[in-house]
Formats: C-alpha cells, structure tokens, sequence
C-alpha cells in the first residue's frame, strides 16, 4: 500500500495520528519522513484528507503522551505547508498546545503557527480572529503581530501600540513582548515604541509591567541609543514592579544580560532585589544572569546583582539556589576569586561570610582552592588585614589550606605588629588544628626562598614541630582510656551519624537520581543485561573499583570543642578596631 | 593463684612495698610483729622483726631483712647499703646483740633472707655458705623467697576460710582484666561486697578481712602496674578505703591493741591509694601538666566527651590527693586557709616537715592549674555533677592564699562558658550522667530539651558561692543575672549529710543525705553565702559523720567522690569566711605563703 493509500486509509478510520508515529518515529528527518509529510501535505491542501482534523481532536486520542511528541513534532513540521482558515488552524495548534501541557516544547506548535501566519494575510486573520480579552489568546496577539511585522513592520507597530494602549491585559502584555521582537529599524519607530512602552508603564498590570520594561531592555540591546530610555523608565518603574514584572525581566536578564548596557543592567539589578525568597523559579533566573554577568567579565555588576540578595536572605548563603553564580565564581581566576571573598569577608554581614564559606565549599578537586593574594600591592591598611585574616579564619576554618592561602597573603606588606598578629591566629586556631594537610602544604610553600613570608612560615612550622612534640612526648596513658562500653555506645553514635549524612546524601546525588541502584553482596565483579535500542541483548560485565575520601577533623574540635567554636564566632563577628 | 600471687611478689618493684605488706602476713600466721621500721628505714639491718612459731614448731624470734625482686650478685654483696650481706652482718654485729627485746632474749633467733623472686643460680653457693659458717646454736637462717611467701599469703592472710573460692575467682578475674578497668572493678567490689556483707564478729576478724583486702589490692596494683595501667586498683583503692573504713570504724574509738592495729591498716591502706596515686599521677600525668593539650590529647579518642570526662575525674583525683596533705595540717573538723600565721601556731617540733608538706600542696595547685590551663576543657563541664571534681578543686585551692586568685579565674571562665553554651544550645552542663545522653548532647536545639536537661543545679549554685565568698560580685550578679533570665525553672542546690548518711555514706548504698534546695542567687547581694553557711553552721549531721568525728574528713571527701555525691558545704565551714579577696580585687597572700601561679593563657604548646 503506498503512503498516499495508507494515509487515507488511516484518515478514515480516525487513526492517523497513529500512522505518524508508524512512519515517522525513526524517520522524521530522512528522505522516507519528508516524502511522508509531503504526502500529507498535498493530501490536505487537495481537501483528500483534513489533516488538521485529528490534531484539533487530539485532545481525545488513545495514542499516549510520548507518541503524541512525535505527532506533535510531525504537526510542527506540516503546519507552515498547509492551507486551512486561521480559525481552524488556530484550534487545531491550540489544541496541540494544550495536550502538551506545561512541557518544555509545548509552544513548538506556536512556532509554525507564527511562520504559517507571516504568509499572505494570515497575519491580520489572526489578529481578527482572536478574543483580546481571553488570555489563552494572547500568545497569539503575539503571534499575529510578530507574523505581520515580517511583512508589514509599521502596520504591526501600529495595532500593538494600539493593543498596549487598550483595556484587554493580556492582549496589552503580548503586545508589549512583541514590541521588543519588532526590528524598529528607524529611529522614528524605536521613539514611538518607546513612547508607547513608557505612556503604558505606570498603569500597566503587573504581568504587562514586566513585558513594556523587557521589551524596552530588547529595544535598547538592539539599539543601544535607545538605552538612556529604557534605564529611565526602568528605574521609574521599579517601585512598581511586583513578582510577575520582575520573574519577566529575570527571564530577560538570563537570556541577554550580558549584552545589555550597565546603566540598564544597573536598572534591573535594583528591581530584581525585590524578589521574594518563596520566588524560587525567579531567583534562578537571577542567579543564572548572575553567573553570566561573571562569565563575561562584568564582576562588579554580577555582585552588585547578588550580594545583595545574599545579604538580604538567610537561604541564600548556601548557594545552592546561586549555584550558576557559585560556579563561574570559581572558574575566576584566583586573584580575582580572591578578591571576590575579600569582599565578601570584610562586609560584617554574617550571610557573606556564610556565602565565601559555601562558595569555597563547592570547590570540588583533589586539591584545595588556593586564593592567591599579593597582599604587597594589596590595598589594605593593617587594621584591615588583621580583621580579614580573623574573618577568613572564622569563616573558612572548615577548609584549612583556603584559608591558610589567603592568610599568608596578608601577611605580605603587613606592618610588624598586624603580621605577628597574623602569624599568631594562623598557628592557632588553623594550624594546631590542621596539622597534617595545611602543614604540609605550609612546608611546601616554605621551601621557596624567593618568598617574603618565608620566614613567618618557617617559624609557624617550628612551633608546630614543637607543639606535637609535645603532643607525642605525651602518647596515650592507659588510663585515660574510655572503657569498652563508652567506647561501644560512641562507635554506634558515630555509625548512626555517618548512616544518617549517608542517606542524606544519597536523597540530594543527582547521579543516583538517574541511575538504578543495585546491591552487589558477592563479588569483585558485576556481570548484568541490557536491551539495546536495537532490542538486542547486551552483556555488560564492569569491574569493581573502591574509592574513598578522607577530611582531617580540627584536632580542638576534640579537646577544647567550647574554646573552639566561642573563638570561631568571635573571629567572625569581629569589628575593625576603633582608630 | 599461687601463680598470681608470685607473679605479683616478683613484681614488687621496692623493698618497702614487701615492707609494707609482711607484717600483716606475719600478723595472719599468729606471728606478733614487735618491729615494723618506718617506710624507707631499717634498724640494723632488720626490715620487720616478729615472733612466732616456724614450721618446725618452734618459737623463735624472726627477723626480717627484705630485697625485691630476685636476689642476685647486685642485690646480694656490692658496696650499696641495699645489698643483703651487709644487712646479714649489721644484724649479727649489732641486731642481735642490743636490739632484741629483753621479753624475747631467751628465744632462738633466726635471720630470714627475704625477697619476692627467687635466688639468682650464681650465688647461691655464697649465700648458702653464708648461712652455713654464721648457723650456730641460737641463730639460724631460713631463705624467704617468693615461692614461701606466696604459701604464707595463701595460708594466712588469704586462707580459704577469709577467702573461699568464689572469691579467689573474683580476685583472679580482677587481676586478669586489668586492662579493661570497669570489668576489673566490678570484680574488686564484688570481692568488697562479699566482704562487707559478713563482717567479722570480732575486732580480730574484721582486721583479717581488711588485711585480705590490703593484700588484695597489692597483688591487683602490681598486676596493673605491670600492664601500665593502674585505673583499675586506683578507683578500687578508694572503694577499698571506704569499705574497710566502714568495717573497722567501731574498732578504732576502743581504746585496746585493736583500735591501734585498725588504725594501722587504714593507714597502710591510705598509704597503698597514695603508692597507686603516685604511680598513675607522678609517673603519667604531672609530667605533662605543663605541656599545651598533652594530657587531652593522651585520652586518645575522637569523642570530646571522652576528653571532658577524663579530665574532670583527673582533676577531681589530683584535689583529693592534695586535700589529704591538707589534712596533715589541718585541725580534725575540716580543712583551713593553711597560710603563714596558720602554720604558726602548729608545733615546732613539725616545723620542717610542715614545710615540706606545704610545698607539695602547692605544687600539687600549681600543677592543678596547669593543667586547667593547658586543657581548657576543663572550663567547659558537660555534667552539673562535675561540679563534684570542681568543689574538691576549689576546696584544695583554697587552702593556699596564693591560690585563691586562680578560684577566681577558673570559676569566671566556667560560669561563661556554662552559660554561654546554654544561651546558643550548646554543650551545657546537663544532670544526665548517662553516657548515651551525655555522647549525644544537645541532641536537640530546642527550649524544651535544655528545660528537662537542667531542671536542677549544684554547679551554678557553688560558682555563685565561692563568688560571693571571693567578693567577686560582678561574677555573682552575672550568675544571679543568667538564673533569672534563663534558669528559673532551675533547682539550686546542693547536699548534706543527715542521720543515715553514717550507714551509707561510705559503702554508697542507699540513697541519703538532705538536698538544700532553693539557694537563692540575687543579684546585688552575697545571698548564697549567707544561705548555705547559715544551713552549714547549723546542720550538725556532717560532724557526727565517724571520719569526722576521728579527724578523717578526707574519707568523707573521698566517699563523695567516689559515690557522686556533691561536697558538703560544711567542708567549707573555716574556709569560705576565710578567702575574700582585698578590695582592690587581689588576694593578699601573707608574707612568705608560696605563689601560685593563675590560670595563665595557654602558650603555644612548647611549655
């Protein structure tokens, strides 16, 4: 039976959007899918088959939701081809739109709407077509206005001016979001739309509010003499701006802050401090626009966007929720990394130093991030590098060598008595501590001559030396021993514990979400089955491997566990001496 | 057990400690011991000197001339005085002729070689003449090696009617796991228990059992010395004091040959807790007060609560040692403020050997605040019943003016840093003293948990004491300040002894005693001092308590110690109205007293 029989055949017996999933599922971009849907195509346009009919119906189809994908995929490739009036077009990309739900790809139907709709004059069909009032239409408001500006730009400025300025919100707002896709290649037109954009602010909805100022930020990215503009009306607007206006320009801000001018970036920086932490879907996009801003190489502004709101939020500080942020922080050089914590730890808000604490805890590697200071050229009177070397301390005691990287920094160019100081905190708590991997790690550093800190490090060394002599000269004494009971009740406890993080961990892995877990009880080797995509059987058979990871706990956190979290706290909220 | 009995005489490290336990052997085998020479010292030769019957039948005047360990070429004839032949002779020169008691001039004499261990194969032939040319008609020789004296032990002191075998087991069991000090103990005191529960009818009897326990204890601090690890026979050392003091407490106020040797097993006994004391402290610790987190570090675990625990229950250990050189000095109701004016008025005669005492108790404050120094966990308690180890702490600082700066000091440091873990959750000091509790504490942050986990106090209550005493009344009002905002659901108090307390106190049976409860703290005033000398100036419960009333109120301190049981404020009846500093903040030691030093911060490790 050939395609052409198949598909009427099918038509008729109302089947047809099995029939693409038949034909199409593994041939949607071969030459066998192409001729398929040209068949289609032809069919329909002929008026043999409604091809749209069984989309319009879709709602109803047995087919499941992962066949519908490829038919909707099919629909998405057949749209712009086909002749149909707009009102039976709309309804049936409505419809798919709908059975897609809030999947990723559901406005993928919307696509080939709008490049249906820039042919002959769908456009204004469309726009005839559609209730202002009736939010499920205004992405097609949209749609229409982005079609008809392909063809008429100035027509299609006029009915969305005319839109933004009318009673229907939702056609108000995709009117506003057109106006910033629209070309406005002459400055006649940006100047109207931006008067437009601006006349409507002020009473503008929320949701509408949110599409004027992106559309403005998109008008002023293409047409950077129109950016004194939008920065004005987005700092006028800012008091206004509530979660919809502000989640719309944080989708803006992800997407295109990076090529957006300071001055509006400055703008929107402002509004998106308003966000409400309950926003999560919001602060994401705050935080992916945030990491941008640092991947290209606009730090200052990236914490001028972020500080604040870490400042401004407990559940900030664990940068889980900035983790975009977290990431292109520490892909920064160390000097300018380090200079990012010494910000961060010289403000006496304890959510920063709570942030520089979670931040260098994302560092992942076999070896600790070193921040490198050249505390020489370093700006900073003594009173200010013994308050950082305090704040460093207290905040990243957890990670001896980043702390120590620092530390030792400051204590170049540092006057005798700051770098005595210095010295002195960086033995206790840090070094006493951590004698085994910052000591090393001190000794190594110690080795180079060339170094000014040499000597402050060599003598930190030496009374390391010193104290575990002590430590050693000691030993254990018998007696102390706890007995075997206290010995048995402290190992379960500590069983118990690492059991608990264990399971805490294994909820939180991303890597275990995505695999299936299998315990092996027997065996050095795992030998399993697996269906290829070709049906076919396959063996896997994988060597085990162990691995471990091993942290060294502060030794005071053992013998003086009081003293060591009061002197933690003291050091972190410690204030800049009075002059 | 012959086995551990000779193992534990060859281990006897020093002549005097087969000293100190041969004449309560001799005393078990019907000898009458007539000259027991001061620790150290012999006359002429003879270490111990008894008359008995020997195994022949006939009476004879023995004497004793002691050696540790096995007998070699060293410990046989060198120039050292130690050596044995040198000691024959001084008896056969000088002993024998002017030194027998005319009663026991008639009696055949002989001279018992006497060592733990064995005689060395390459000198027997010289002793052995030795023995054959200087035998004559009245003087003879007999070797008493570990071997004769493991059958003495086993037919005398320790012979199956005192000790039948249920309860060799336990000794046996107690030397065997010294290693392991809980189990150990549970053995010693099943031994003591055994005991105590059938106390003998007779003065006689009840001495028998407390030499067996003397000699029990000897033979499980030998093992345990062996094994470098003498916990086990220190804590029963203090079980074993308070239970034979409770055995022969009656025995000692009769005026008889019995209240005397009572009184000399107590104080063998005393003696023996000293020996074991010197060995855990001397030996072990004190060396390393001085040293930044040496004695923490030596706990060896990687639980904090080991750490805190330990090293209060050494510090409560190293005061009570101290309180008992105290005791030397002090009048019999209780200790004192022992400063120059004090030491006056004692007899002359004891001029230096008071001094000498004096300068072991400070040593012993200094070395205590060392290591308070050096191990700042000791400014953090994680139970309110450590305030036990800190009371005898204070009592013993006390006694020194030049130590009662560093009361200051480490009671400031404790009630900060009580109080301020208590504000932000963290490891306050809690009344649960179960492990399981103290190991997961705070298990909660929560207010209900911290409520149910300090609804009574002896800590705070004793720090605002001893403020209040001191005139340190910023410290008192800060106490004072806390309790109102944070504790008032809070009971401070503290214990005394009442009419039960005699039966119970020194075995740790019964529940007993009286909680003065509802001290009150308030801010501005010296309330708790008022109220709790007031109670311990009328509450006469503490003076009829027998050690007391025998000038022994170290036992007391001792029994509370070792049954959790706070110190009773009567203690410090003559002290606290004695230990208010100057106005200007610092105490004002009498001319000559020794410096203590305070509680300095800790250097960086190096000393």
């Amino acid at each position: 039976m050939s395609d052409r029989d198949d598909i009427i055949a099918h038509y008729a017996a109302g089947t047809l959007p099995q029939l693409f999933v038949e034909r199409l599922r593994r041939h949607r971009t071969d030459e066998l899918g192409k001729a398929f849907r040209a068949t289609l195509t032809c069919l329909h346009n002929a008026d043999t088959i409604d091809v749209l009919e069984p989309a319009r119906q879709i709602a109803s189809s047995p087919i499941d939701q992962h066949e519908f994908f490829t038919v909707m995929h099919v629909y998405t490739e057949l749209i712009p081809t086909l002749e149909a009036e707009t009102p039976a077009m709309l309804a049936a990309v409505k419809a798919l739109v709908a059975r897609a739900g809030d999947d990723m790809t559901s406005g993928m139907p919307n696509g080939a709407y709008r490049t249906w709709a820039e042919q002959g004059k769908r456009a204004r069909a469309t726009l005839a077509a559609i209730d202002p009032d009736d939010p499920e239409d205004s992405a097609y408001v949209f749609l229409g206005l982005q079609a008809l500006a392909k063809s008429e730009p100035d027509a299609a400025l006029d009915e969305a001016i005319a839109y933004l300025g009318g009673t229907s919100a939702p056609a108000r707002s995709a009117a506003a979001k057109a106006i910033g896709t629209f070309a406005l290649s002459t400055s006649e037109g940006r100047q109207q739309a931006a008067e437009a954009l601006s006349a409507a602010a002020p009473a503008a909805d929320d949701n509408s509010l949110g599409h004027i100022l992106t559309a403005m930020c998109e008008i002023a990215r293409a047409h950077p003499d129109m950016s004194a503009d939008a920065a004005t009306l987005i700092i006028a607007s800012a008091p206004q701006a509530g979660d919809q206006a502000i989640h719309q320009l944080s989708l803006e801000f992800m997407f295109h802050g990076e090529e957006l001018p300071a001055e509006i970036v400055a703008g929107l920086t402002a509004i998106m401090h308003k966000v409400r932490i309950a926003n999560q879907g919001t602060l994401e996009h705050i935080d992916a626009a945030g990491g941008k801003l640092v991947t290209h190489k606009r730090l200052d502004e990236a914490l001028a966007l972020i500080t604040p709101l870490i400042s401004a939020h407990d559940e900030l500080t664990s940068l889980e929720t900035l983790d975009a942020f977290s990431y292109a922080l520490l892909q920064l050089p160390p000097d300018q990394l380090a200079q990012v914590v010494i910000g961060w730890l010289l403000s006496p808000d304890p959510n920063l130093g709570r942030a520089t604490m979670s931040l260098v805890g994302a560092h992942h590697g076999d070896k600790s991030l070193i921040l490198q200071l050249d505390g020489a050229t370093l700006d900073l009177p003594d009173a200010d590098r013994i308050l950082l070397a305090h704040r460093t301390i207290g905040w990243l005691f957890i990670h001896p060598i980043t702390a120590a990287s620092l530390v030792v920094g400051l204590l170049d160019g540092a006057g005798d008595a700051a770098a005595k100081v210095i010295a002195d905190i960086l033995f206790d708590p840090l070094l006493i501590n951590f004698s085994g991997g910052l000591g090393d790690w001190l000794a190594e550093r110690a080795n180079d001559g060339s170094d000014p800190v040499q000597p402050v490090l060599t003598d930190l060394l030496a009374r390391l030396e010193a104290y575990i002599e002590g430590l050693r000269r000691t030993g254990r004494i018998k007696e102390f021993r706890p007995s075997e009971r206290e010995r048995l009740i402290e190992n379960h406890r500590q069983h118990e514990s690492m059991r608990q993080a264990h399971k805490q961990a294994e909820k939180k892995s991303i890597f275990m979400s995505i695999v299936s877990r299998q315990v092996l009880l027997y065996g050095t080797r795992s030998i399993s089955y697996f269906e290829g995509p070709d049906g076919k059987k396959q063996r896997n058979e994988m060597k085990m491997h162990s691995f471990s990871h091993s942290i060294e706990s502060p030794r005071l956190n053992i013998l003086e566990p009081f003293d060591l979290d009061y002197t933690l706290r003291v050091f972190r909220a410690m204030r800049k001496a009075a002059p | 057990m012959k086995l551990v009995i000779r193992e534990y005489l060859a281990s006897l490290k020093e002549r005097d400690e087969l000293d100190a336990v041969l004449p309560d052997l001799l005393t078990e085998l019907g000898f009458t011991v007539y000259s027991r020479p001061a620790r150290g010292t012999r006359q002429y030769g003879v270490d111990v000197a008894a008359v008995g019957t020997g195994r022949d039948g006939v009476r004879r005047v023995h004497l004793f001339s002691v050696k540790s360990g096995d007998l070699d070429r060293n410990e046989w004839n060198t120039a050292s005085p130690q050596s044995l032949r040198p000691s024959l002779d001084e008896i056969l020169d000088h002993y024998i002729s002017s030194r027998i008691p005319p009663e026991y001039a008639a009696l055949p004499i002989v001279i018992c070689l006497t060592f733990g261990g064995a005689i060395d194969e390459q000198v027997r032939a010289e002793v052995t003449g030795y023995m054959t040319r200087n035998t004559t008609a009245k003087v003879s020789f007999e070797e008493w090696n570990g071997d004769r004296l493991a059958h003495v032990i086993l037919d005398g002191i320790l012979r199956e009617e005192l000790l039948p075998a249920p309860l060799r087991s336990h000794l046996r069991k107690s030397v065997a796991m010294v290693e392991e000090p809980d189990i150990a103990l549970e053995h010693f005191q099943k031994l003591l228990r055994a005991l105590a529960d059938k106390p003998g009818a007779t003065p006689a009897a009840r001495l028998s059992q407390a030499r067996l326990i003397n000699i029990c204890l000897w033979i499980m601090f030998v093992w345990a010395r062996e094994a470098d690890n003498v916990e086990a026979p220190y804590r029963a050392s203090e079980l074993a004091l308070l239970e034979v003091w409770q055995l022969l407490k009656t025995d000692i106020t009769r005026t008889s040959r019995a209240s005397e040797a009572a009184s000399l097993v107590i104080s063998e006994l005393i003696e023996l807790h000293f020996t074991i004391w010197d060995a855990l402290f001397d030996d072990k610790i004190l060396p390393h007060a001085e040293t930044r987190h040496a004695l923490s570090s030596a706990v060896g675990s990687h639980a904090s609560l080991d750490v805190n625990l330990k090293l209060f229950e050494l510090v409560g250990r190293l005061a009570l040692r101290g309180l008992w050189l105290v005791w030397r000095l002090s009048p019999p109701t209780g200790p004192v403020v022992v400063d120059n004016a004090y030491l006056n008025t004692l007899p002359a005669v004891m001029k230096d050997t008071n001094k000498a005492t004096v300068a072991r108790i400070d040593q012993l404050c200094e070395k205590l605040m060392a290591i308070v120094s050096n191990n700042r966990a000791l400014l953090s308690p994680i139970g309110d019943w450590q305030a036990i180890e800190i009371g005898l702490a204070f009592t013993l600082l006390a006694s020194r003016p030049g130590a009662h700066r560093a009361i200051d000091e480490w009671a400031e440091e404790l009630a900060k840093h009580s109080m301020f873990a208590f504000t932000v959750h963290g490891r306050y000091p809690i009344t649960s003293r179960s492990y399981w509790d103290l190991v997961d504490h705070p298990s909660e942050a929560s207010d209900d948990y911290r409520k149910e986990s300090t609804e009574g106090s002896i800590l705070y209550p004793m720090l605002a004491l001893w403020a209040a005493s001191r005139g340190k009344q910023e410290l008192f009002d800060e106490i004072a300040r806390f309790k109102s905002r944070s504790l008032d659901h809070c009971t401070f108090q503290t214990w005394l002894p009442d009419e039960d307390s005699e039966d119970n106190l020194y075995l740790g049976r019964e529940t007993h005693g009286a909680a003065l409860a509802g001290i009150p703290v308030t801010e501005g005033t010296k309330d708790t001092r008022d109220f709790v000398l007031e109670e311990a100036r009328t509450n006469k419960h503490y003076d009829a308590l027998s050690a007391v009333e025998l000038g022994h109120w170290p036992i007391v301190l001792t029994a509370c110690r070792a049954h959790r049981l706070p110190v009773p404020p009567q203690v410090w009846r003559e002290l606290l109205p004695n230990v208010s500093c100057s106005p200007n903040g610092a105490t004002s030691p009498p001319e000559g007293d020794a410096p203590i030093p305070s509680g300095a911060a800790p250097g960086d490790g190096t000393s």
